[in-house]
């Protein structure tokens, strides 16, 4: 897996900064204490290990991120595909289709999709 | 420490007694509502909590102090747990293991207590260590939670639903819980914070970290913890329909982590018994009213019962069946507080009393009665203490009013006066006698009425005058009881005034103990941070006053014995040695060094006698043995006294070494010049009148010169002992005054080989203080202050070694100088002030000046 692992709480505040990047440090705290109620160091420090392991970018107090929001997305479902489906994407869209009722066109159209 | 450390552990078996209480109700009443059983638990934090308590005759718990306080350091440690197969099972344990070593000087109790109060401390620290910490690391894992709403928290790092935080409490919440779920485990959690749950619950870990040597208040804790879970589900699920309950418990079960450890902070969901909870969530039945109403009686019961103390009641134990068994200070006590008297001092007995009876070994026959009185309100009362030996207790009946009584004295006096009589004295004046029967008699004198002894706490000793006179009658086998007619009177009084000694060890009974390599190191409560420490060579004390460095005191060819005894009065002990010294003749010493003041004294005779010390068991007192030189027979003893500024031995056949007591000036002195140094003593002889005789003894032990000085005012003499860079020197010194007519003269000399004084420098000078120009002669202030300063500047370098000069009072025998006493006496100068500032000279100037 080339993408670096995003934990739960550190993927809400990437939504943030992908919706307001690039942003500066401050603004930023900001941000994470209306939505998320984090305090300043916190925000700080979730900022420093994003950046260690590659997910931001903090250049003199500027935030940016690394890896787009789509790029995180599919790194989960890989991960769930993985886990859950041990890599069979059949087992994977059976499952999806259960659960959203959908046609057999609409499937068709998905798993191309997907194959791309 | 070990005084709150006791007092704690009393605390906590009471509790414990409540807590198998709260477990037997906790059983009964299994159907209640859980917020009961937290009451319950609220009970057992209240006692832990609170040191004092009422006493009530419904207490149930057994003993109030189980341990009672003086376990800490007696020899004979005993417990009252209240439960006599618990005391008898426990005691004679008890007393075997902690039964003191003799000639150990701390007892085992002690040192236990000390060890289990120092496990005690690290215990709660670690305890304490370990809450903070791990709600320190708690705290950090949760620190990047997200906010949900209000104060509801999500983070990936939350396994299981929890409240955390005393003032602002946070719900923590794992992400992803299914909608359902999510609801009834708010409900949950903000129902614990509006119990206040996320207080009690640190609180009781609080409690536990105190008390954490009770295994009772761990099962107590654990299931304080149950019970919070489960009143906060009662209250949760109270207007629940079967469907919300299910719901309810699914929730619980999803949430629920096997988790094994006791945590002190965090209210977690799923973490407690979750089978149990989700039965009980599921056989929810709300209380019957007469339910809740029985628990809560039950719960007002227990407090009644459990948190209350014993009443102390008009019945007390006795602890054996003699009268050396009396405890006369406790008995006292209990009856004043029976009577709600202010203390033990109100109770009172007098000549109006019963007999006592005793067998021959002065056990209790039958039993014992003693009239007592006491005063409230103004009015008399008696009452009667009974001793029922048989039942080994004690039982004080009701107070009647009495008639106004003359003649008094004190109960605890009389309850001694039994209780220390002369067993042995008395059987050996009284041996055929099968028991013996004692009477309270008011009034009479020792000496006057025949046989009689003065006896004190000690035993047979003289007294300073008696508190309680006793008849004992003794009982022969054909009189059917009655007591025949041979009394002996025993006058017991006040206590003998015998300083007390401690032994620091003692050698002279068995010299091949002595350990010439080992060290015997001392500390004296009196003396903080002072080390002694005793080798048979020499004793040391290091501490403030020599600066860290040991400063010998005693040097001894050997040390024979050395004890600590206050002879002076000033409160703190004087080191007082026997030891041998000498060469070619040795002899041996009594020696006593007072630290406190840096004074030693010596009682010794060279060659002609030798004195030892030895700590007389009788009456408490160190005596001094006088045997004749290398002789054993004792020719004369005593106790070792500090009278009139000088060692004594109380024995008035006593010869002295010609009648005189010996210290000597430390240090090295060599007055003759000859390169071997002299010993410098100073006699003090008290004959008809009180004497000195200074000496400079040659090595060998003769005299080579001596001086005597008289406290008469013809005979007063001041003799130092000078050092100078050109050698040592006796510096004489007369400060003669006679009506205000002075002579001040003083000679420095050494000695020749015979002892005779060869004079180096001399001075004198005359004036006199005459105010009446008719009389005044001649006052040169010039000249005095000359004087003045060649004399004093000889002192600098001097050490007093006698003196009987009374113008030289006060004068510091390390550091002499004369600053002229009448200089500073007003009445001797008029229009004069002394003004320390200025110097002597000018102070002689400005005082001449009255006679212009």
């Amino acid at each position: 897996m080339d993408t670096p692992k995003i934990f739960e709480s550190e993927y809400r505040f990437c939504l943030i900064l992908w919706a307001q990047e690039p942003v500066t440090t401050t603004r930023l705290v900001e941000l994470c204490r209306e939505d998320l109620g984090w305090k300043r160091t916190t925000t700080y420090t979730v900022i420093k290990r994003l950046c260690e392991r590659g997910v931001v970018k903090n250049e003199d107090g500027v935030v940016s991120s690394l890896i787009s929001k789509e790029e995180a997305q599919v790194s989960e479902l890989d991960e769930l595909m993985e886990k859950k489906f041990q890599g069979s994407l059949p087992a994977f869209l059976a499952a999806f289709a259960r659960r959203q009722a959908l046609s057999e066109d609409e499937v068709e159209e998905i798993r191309r999709i997907i194959e791309k | 420490m070990e005084a709150v450390f006791l007092k704690l552990v009393n605390l906590s078996i009471s509790a414990g007694w409540l807590v198998l209480a709260v477990l037997a109700l906790r059983l009964v009443f299994r159907r209640a509502p859980r917020w009961v059983f937290c009451l319950l638990w609220a009970l057992v934090a209240l006692r832990l909590v609170c040191p004092f308590s009422l006493e009530s005759a419904l207490s149930l718990v057994p003993s109030a102090q189980t341990l009672p306080p003086e376990i800490l350091y007696t020899a004979e440690p005993q417990i009252h747990s209240g439960i006599p197969a618990i005391n008898s099972a426990v005691n004679p344990l008890l007393g075997q293991s902690m039964a003191p070593a003799p000639g150990q000087s701390a007892n085992p109790t002690q040192v236990w207590s000390f060890i289990l109060s120092c496990i005690w401390m690290a215990g709660m620290c670690v305890m304490a260590l370990y809450a903070l910490v791990s709600c320190w690391l708690l705290k950090r894992r949760v620190a990047t939670a997200t906010l949900l709403r209000e104060n509801i928290r999500q983070s990936e790092r939350v396994d299981t639903p929890f409240v955390l935080g005393l003032f602002r409490p946070v719900i923590y919440l794992p992400y992803h819980m299914g909608e359902g779920d999510l609801e009834y485990v708010i409900a949950h959690e903000r129902s614990h914070i509006r119990r206040k749950d996320h207080w009690w619950k640190p609180l009781g870990f609080a409690l536990l970290t105190v008390y954490w040597f009770n295994p009772l208040l761990w099962l107590a804790y654990v299931l304080l913890c149950r019970d919070i879970e489960g009143a906060c589900d009662e209250k949760v699920i109270r207007e629940m329909e079967l469907e919300d309950r299910r719901g309810y418990s699914t929730a619980l079960l999803n949430c629920s982590v096997h988790r094994r450890s006791i945590a002190a902070c965090p209210l977690a969901f799923g973490e407690v018994g979750v089978k149990e909870r989700v039965k009980a969530v599921m056989n929810y039945k709300r209380p019957a009213f007469w339910l809740v109403a029985a628990a809560l009686a039950a719960c007002a019961l227990a407090a009644v019962c459990f948190l209350t103390d014993p009443p102390a009641g008009r019945e007390f134990s006795m602890d054996g069946t003699g009268v050396a068994d009396l405890d006369p200070q406790e008995i006292v006590e209990r009856i004043a507080k029976l009577e709600k008297l202010e203390d033990g001092s109100k109770l009172y007995v007098n000549g109006d009393n019963f007999e006592l009876s005793f067998t021959r070994d002065f056990q209790w026959k039958d039993s014992g009665t003693v009239r007592f009185f006491y005063l409230r309100d103004q009015e008399t009362y008696s009452a009667q203490l009974r001793i029922f030996a048989d039942e080994k207790k004690y039982f004080v009946t009701e107070g009647d009013q009495w008639p106004e009584q003359d003649r008094i004295f004190m109960l605890q006096s009389y309850l001694e006066a039994v209780k220390y009589l002369p067993r042995e004295k008395v059987r050996e004046l009284l041996p055929e006698a099968e028991g013996y029967v004692v009477q309270l008699v008011e009034g009479g004198t020792p000496g006057e009425a025949g046989r009689s002894l003065t006896y004190t706490a000690q035993g047979v000793n003289a007294i300073d005058g008696w508190f309680i006179h006793l008849r004992v009658d003794p009982v022969y086998g054909g009189n059917e009881g009655i007591p025949a007619e041979e009394s002996i009177h025993l006058f017991y009084g006040g206590e003998s005034a015998a300083p007390a000694v401690t032994k620091w060890f003692d050698y002279t009974a068995s010299p091949s103990d002595m350990d010439w390599d080992g060290e015997l190191a001392l500390e004296l409560p009196q003396f903080p941070d002072v080390t002694f420490s005793y080798t048979p060579e020499r004793i040391t004390a290091q501490g403030w006053k020599f600066l860290g460095r040991k400063y010998t005191l005693v040097t001894g060819m050997p040390i024979w014995n050395g004890y600590f005894c206050d002879l002076t009065g000033d409160g703190l002990p004087e080191l007082c040695v026997t030891y041998s010294w000498g060469s070619g003749m040795i002899d041996t010493r009594v020696s006593v060094y007072d630290y406190a003041v840096g004074n030693r004294y010596n009682i010794e005779g060279r060659g002609e006698r030798d004195y030892a010390l030895r700590y007389n068991q009788e009456d408490g007192l160190l005596y001094v043995d006088v045997r004749p030189y290398e002789q054993d027979r004792v020719i004369a003893s005593g106790p070792l006294v500090f009278r009139d500024g000088c060692l004594q031995i109380m024995d008035s056949s006593l010869e002295w070494q010609d009648g005189a007591q010996i210290t000597c000036l430390p240090g090295d002195y060599d007055l003759d010049r000859d390169g071997t140094p002299e010993t410098v003593e100073l006699a003090t002889y008290f004959d008809e009148s009180l004497r000195y005789e200074a000496r400079v003894v040659r090595a060998d032990g003769t005299v080579l010169w001596r001086d005597a000085a008289y406290t008469v005012h013809s005979g007063y003499n001041s003799v130092f002992l000078c050092r100078l860079e050109d050698g040592d020197y006796l510096l004489r010194y007369h400060p003669t005054m006679y009506q205000g007519y002075a002579t001040y003269a003083y000679e420095l000399f050494y000695l020749d080989g015979e002892g005779n004084p060869i004079t180096v420098r001399e001075n004198s000078i005359s004036f006199d203080l005459n105010q009446d120009p008719a009389m005044h002669e001649s006052f040169d202030p010039e000249a005095i202050a000359g004087f003045m300063e060649e004399l004093n500047g000889l002192l600098a370098h001097s050490k007093l070694l006698m003196t009987t000069d009374t113008a030289l009072d006060g004068m510091d025998p390390d550091h002499p100088r004369d600053e002229l006493w009448w200089l500073k006496e007003e009445e001797f100068g008029s229009g004069y002030a002394y003004d320390e500032s200025r110097s002597l000279r000018e102070n002689l100037v400005e005082y001449a000046k009255q006679f212009s």
